[in-house]
């Protein structure tokens, strides 16, 4: 099977996206919407009912670098979360701590990675974490930067 | 697009909400969130202040314009409720009568009425296996009324359906059917003549017939369940089928079938029948040959211990509705006089919600057919605080899976069809739920 270039791949993310499909847990859209590479993204996730996260809304950044979807995005919660797979110090979401997604396939997109996200904070460990106060955010990070280091 | 874009049209977005909320909305983008808001607020009943909108991953600020955020023609929206009093009262434990919330709540407590998931403490049922109404498997689905079993409504319009009544007083009163009930039951078949001819008996049988007074009976029943147990309260209403009835007959008919309800839930697919009246059904859930003791063991309870024991109305009544717990409901009729399954099981009926009772009365019908009204008189068990999300975390991964991702929906799908994944995507497919 032909593989989906990377543009065609995000274009039909962001279509998807915006058109809202889904049950609005979780949301994505690009940062900039003249982002012709569609490098940088938003992404909220609705924090699961009945859980610590419950009521709150998470803001994260993403980051689908040119190797994208063949290797995973960057991905940082922009909002404080005590979560394992987060790194308390910026944000950064460690993949390897997320099981359902920890081994990256190309037919990951950004939304599996959110929804994943989501049920991992939904998940019988982390349900109860006590959270840090809502609307205090993690430091800003170039994610830019940062994706041409890990190059 | 591009001049759908231009802060000078109207556009047209979809905010979708909770409690599968969705408006179309035409707005001038120049306008700013909050007038947005304003606008949501007076479509629906979410306040403006606890309203907070998602689009693309970015929460808007209500200083905001629209057009800030690039929002084009057809574009959705999602809008969060944000916390407030009632969602912490909510989250502080439901012990109220979901009731209240009804299908208008919007909160995220979804009204748990008739889910037939009120099961924790019952032995027997586990998430997988609650007896519930599978649209397929209903042999009165056809019946105008009876689309949605798990609509507390729906056992009201039952009553009343003469279709209903028709089907099982014809039924109950096919010399076959009370044979084979009688038969399949090793106590019954035991004492045989003495129960033959006590369901033979004219009055018995005029009952049974009758589809009015099953109906005054059933709803008696109802009444009695909306927290009144009726106590000793047998000779409240005297004893209109002698003492040689027993309400086993039918017990019989309820412990098997509302067994078979409880234990098999939503694998009960084919002729309801054979299963019906198995009292090897009865001994699944466990309650042994005897029957006595767990769910569904009723029939045989009630058969062992009391073959002949004076049998009030209403012990016949949650007999022959075939509760699960009826059987135990009958039995504690004649023994102890109590009327109520509830002491057997530990669970006060004041407790328990009026609607504790209709989802286990009519929760199980479609399961087994008749199997389901195993639930009629079984003591409403202490509801299952756990929201549905939770109950049906892996279910509903497995929808989402499938693509399935309205979360409202599914929820509903699945407690519908009691947590059975392929029956709530069939549930799903069918769009009966979309009505």
């Amino acid at each position: 099977m032909a593989k989906i270039p990377r543009s065609f791949r995000l274009l039909s993310e962001l279509e998807h996206g915006e058109k809202g499909i889904g049950d609005g847990s979780c949301s994505y859209g690009l940062k900039d919407p003249d982002d012709i590479a569609m490098y940088g993204w938003n992404g909220t996730i609705l924090g699961p009912p009945h859980s610590a996260y419950e009521n709150r809304i998470f803001s994260l950044s993403i980051y689908c670098g040119d190797t994208y979807p063949d290797t995973p995005p960057i991905v940082k919660f922009e909002s404080k979360i005590n979560l394992p797979c987060v790194d308390q110090t910026n944000g950064l979401v460690n993949f390897s701590r997320v099981a359902s997604i920890s081994s990256w396939k190309r037919d990951f997109t950004l939304e599996t990675v959110l929804v994943e996200l989501r049920r991992d904070m939904a998940s019988p460990a982390n349900r109860k974490q006590p959270q840090p106060p809502e609307f205090s955010e993690f430091p800003p990070l170039d994610l830019a930067k940062l994706a041409k280091q890990r190059k | 697009m591009a001049e759908a874009s231009s802060s000078s049209d109207v556009i047209k977005i979809t905010v979708k909400g909770p409690s599968e909320l969705k408006l179309s909305i035409e707005i001038d983008p120049s306008k700013t969130v909050a007038e947005l808001k304003e606008v949501i607020a007076e479509k629906s009943d979410v306040e403006k202040d606890r309203q907070r909108l998602i689009y693309s991953g970015k929460v808007l600020k209500d200083e905001e314009q629209i057009s800030t955020y690039k929002i084009q023609n057809g574009h959705t929206l999602h809008m969060v409720k944000g916390a407030n009093k009632t969602q912490a009262a909510a989250a502080g434990g439901v012990t109220a009568s979901p009731a209240a919330g009804g299908s208008t709540s919007q909160s995220q407590q979804l009204p748990r009425m008739g889910t037939g998931l009120n099961v924790a403490g019952n032995p027997v049922d586990n998430i997988e296996n609650i007896p519930h109404g599978l649209g397929g498997f209903n042999p009165f689905a056809n019946m105008a009324g009876l689309n949605n079993l798990n609509d507390p409504n729906a056992m009201t319009s039952m009553m009343q359906n003469p279709d209903f009544l028709r089907e099982m007083s014809n039924m109950m009163s096919r010399p076959e059917v009370l044979d084979q009930m009688i038969n399949s039951n090793p106590q019954l078949a035991q004492m045989g003549p003495q129960i033959r001819a006590a369901m033979q008996s004219p009055m018995v049988q005029q009952i049974l017939r009758d589809p009015e007074a099953l109906r005054s009976m059933m709803a008696m029943q109802a009444q009695m369940g909306g927290g009144n147990p009726m106590g000793g309260g047998g000779g409240a209403f005297g004893n209109p089928f002698g003492g040689g009835l027993g309400g086993n007959p039918f017990a019989a008919l309820g412990g098997g079938a509302g067994a078979r309800a409880g234990t098999e839930g939503s694998n009960t697919a084919e002729d309801p029948f054979p299963n019906l009246f198995a009292a090897g059904q009865a001994a699944q859930t466990g309650a042994g040959g005897t029957g006595a003791g767990a769910r569904g063991g009723g029939a045989g309870a009630g058969a062992g211990g009391n073959p002949f024991g004076a049998v009030n109305y209403e012990a016949l009544t949650r007999a022959m509705m075939g509760g699960a717990g009826a059987g135990v409901g009958a039995g504690a009729g004649a023994g102890a006089g109590t009327g109520a399954a509830a002491g057997t099981e530990g669970n006060a009926m004041g407790q328990a919600n009026p609607f504790a009772m209709y989802q286990n009365m009519f929760g199980g019908m479609g399961a087994g057919g008749w199997g389901g009204m195993g639930g009629f008189g079984s003591p409403p068990p202490p509801a299952d605080t756990r929201p549905p999300e939770e109950i049906y975390a892996t279910q509903l991964g497995q929808l989402n899976g499938m693509g399935l991702w309205d979360a409202q929906k599914n929820i509903r799908a699945l407690r519908a069809t009691g947590g059975n994944v392929e029956a709530a995507i069939e549930l799903i497919f069918s769009g009966s739920l979309d009505q």
